[in-house]
């Protein structure tokens, strides 16, 4: 660094978030008059930036790290765990400068791909290393881990092996088969959550913007947001989308029963006990953009939504809330007050009494975005991220059920959005941005204990 | 997936896995914590993704990702951050023209700093595993190691700035023997 001591010693309080207000203006003052310590800033901080990246796969060191905060009590052990430290501390050294990490798996199959990297052209059997990014652009691979794991990649895709039994998933989707004694364990990351098999087949796909999703194919996987949150144990036939961003929102999407009790595999039946329930007299429901559509000779009756049942039959309009065909357009609901949401669920149901697959208004696809203060900002502005609207999930269920043919979606459906840990966020108004045909049946909103 | 989309998809991976690290420095140095950074570089790759049929020439790529990071790192900042300390929008503007010049190809940065990390004092490396893996706050660390926050946070600073300088000279070293 050719910048004065002084100078990169406010870089480094300003990037470890501890600089004074005073120690702020006079860098920026500085970095205005001399372009060298604009250049060594950026250089600090990418190296900074990189850092967690790079530290994240010399696994071996991470973990004793971890195992040295539960034993840092036990004084008398300090020599040895110092031992032992200097130990890791050379294997993790020799790994680094070596630069030559364990080979945990091979390419198995490869068909049609296209690489990233135009000069990264693997063969079959050839190895693939500890911190080896594979980014596929277009094809399929898949990739045979010595503990017997099999990760199939389609691209494109970008994946990062992380050890002999990890992996990270940044775009793209990978199906995971880890049904091995020594596969099980086998962890899937992505940028918003972590998925830990247990003996079993699993997908994850995950969009350009880090949103995740997870479904379960065989035997049980679970699902880690955070270190510190409750984890989520998903089962054959299970999917769950995971939000990015620091708050974590999860949303899962079920079929019922196809009766009027609405029975789900895990989301709860439609209640008069949650805080929007008409019966509690707090909530109102309006539709401020698009034009809701009914039974011939009735008007529509937002209520239905908020009358704790979803639909007495498959084929109801007058019981259900819906807009005009191609021409969709959004719910508001007002709470009556700022609230601390736990959950929102949303049931839908439709199929022709005749036409067996015709079942499209069963399809729920909406942005619920919410908003604290008393008054809501326009429905029209949600796209606007200045609009004060705080998009809070995505729910497209088509895209869940991987819907091709008509007949694979569901005729009866749930939705239900949840935060990780705690609650999705404290809002008065709620607006569904609504981009399907949906026959709504009911929508609860669960209050925070 | 239809072909035009998947062209579209692979057009936008080639681009953005191309500038995703310079772009990435540039909004840790706008930024106080790693996390902030982290989380703006995420709403970055969704507005590139979700716009990237409006670039008209795909040659500004590299420009129009740092315009939009730079907004990105402005809205965070008046959504999420207005209580903290950040430049402003001169200083902000000339950053992102320094960070976007920079030419390094990121597979030999990050292979370089591989390496320059084992040439670190292991206690060094040892401590910038530990802050690096776990996101840990300098307060953190130190409380767990019994010292103070200001004797790590020398320790670090100084990791970083020989990190800085031998993944400098080793780029360079590179260079004048390709």
């Amino acid at each position: 660094m050719k910048s004065s001591g002084k100078q990169m010693e406010r870089v480094g309080l300003y990037l470890s978030g501890e600089i004074s207000k005073e120690g702020m203006l006079q860098l920026e003052k500085d970095m205005l008059a001399d372009s060298q310590l604009c250049k060594d800033f950026i250089a600090y901080a990418r190296i900074d930036s990189t850092l967690s990246a790079i530290v994240s796969e010399t696994t071996s060191l991470s973990e004793f790290v971890q195992e040295t905060k539960t034993k840092k009590s036990l004084i008398l052990w300090m020599p040895a765990i110092a031992a032992i430290l200097a130990v890791m501390i050379w294997i993790s050294s020799f790994t680094l400068s070596t630069e030559k990490p364990l080979q945990v798996a091979r390419f198995d199959h490869l068909d049609d791909c296209r690489w990233i990297n135009q000069q990264f052209r693997p063969g079959l059997g050839d190895p693939i290393r500890t911190g080896q990014r594979i980014e596929l652009s277009k094809g399929y691979a898949k990739l045979r881990f010595n503990t017997g794991a099999l990760v199939e990649l389609t691209g494109p895709s970008i994946l990062e092996v992380k050890g002999e039994n990890a992996v990270f998933l940044t775009l793209g989707s990978a199906e995971v088969l880890a049904d091995s004694m020594e596969s099980q364990g086998f962890t899937l990351e992505t940028p918003s959550s972590r998925f830990v098999d247990l003996g079993t087949a699993f997908s994850a796909t995950v969009a350009p913007d880090g949103l995740s999703r997870l479904e379960v194919s065989q035997g049980k996987v679970n699902l880690v947001v955070e270190d510190d949150h409750d984890t989520h144990l998903l089962q054959k036939g299970e999917a769950i989308f995971v939000e990015p961003g620091s708050h974590k929102i999860l949303t899962r999407i079920e079929s019922g029963d196809g009766t009027e009790q609405f029975q789900f595999p895990t989301i709860s039946s439609p209640s008069k006990d949650d805080i929007a329930d008409q019966s509690k007299g707090g909530a109102t429901i309006t539709a401020p953009q698009g034009k809701l559509r009914t039974a011939r000779s009735l008007s529509p009756n937002p209520n239905v939504l908020i009358d704790g049942r979803g639909q007495s039959k498959q084929d109801s309009p007058r019981e259900s809330l819906f807009f005009e065909n191609g021409r969709y357009g959004s719910l508001l609901m007002d709470l009556g007050r700022a609230v601390s949401i736990r959950k929102i669920n949303s049931y839908s149901w439709h199929q022709h009494n005749r036409i067996e697959d015709h079942r499209v208004r069963a399809h729920q696809g909406y942005v619920l975005y919410g908003f604290a203060g008393e008054t809501p900002p326009s429905a029209e502005a949600v796209g606007d991220p200045d609009s004060g609207w705080v998009r809070i999930a995505r729910v497209n269920s088509d895209q869940f059920f991987q819907v091709h043919q008509k007949l694979d979606r569901p005729a009866q459906q749930a939705c239900s959005i949840f935060a990780s840990k705690g609650e999705l966020g404290k809002y008065r108004y709620l607006l569904w941005d609504v981009k399907a045909p949906t026959f709504f049946g009911e929508i609860d909103v669960y209050e925070t204990p | 997936m239809p072909t035009s989309q998947i062209d579209s998809h692979d057009s936008f991976l080639r681009l953005y896995v191309d500038c995703e690290e310079s772009l990435r420095g540039f909004v840790r140095s706008l930024l106080p914590t790693i996390e902030d950074a982290r989380e703006v570089m995420q709403n970055t790759a969704a507005v590139l993704w979700r716009k990237f049929d409006q670039l008209d020439d795909l040659k500004n790529f590299r420009r129009w990702a740092f315009g939009v990071a730079r907004f990105e790192v402005l809205a965070y900042r008046r959504d999420k951050a207005r209580d903290r300390h950040i430049f402003g929008e001169e200083l902000i503007t000339q950053l992102a023209l320094e960070s976007e010049e920079i030419g390094i190809d990121s597979g030999h940065e990050i292979k370089a700093l591989k390496s320059c990390l084992a040439k670190l004092p292991p206690k060094h490396s040892a401590l910038v595993c530990e802050a690096y893996a776990k996101d840990l706050k300098i307060k953190e660390i130190a409380e767990r190691e019994g010292r103070t926050p200001m004797s790590i946070y020398k320790i670090l600073h100084r990791a970083r700035m020989a990190l800085a300088d031998c993944v400098r000279d080793t780029l360079e070293k590179e260079r004048t023997t390709a």
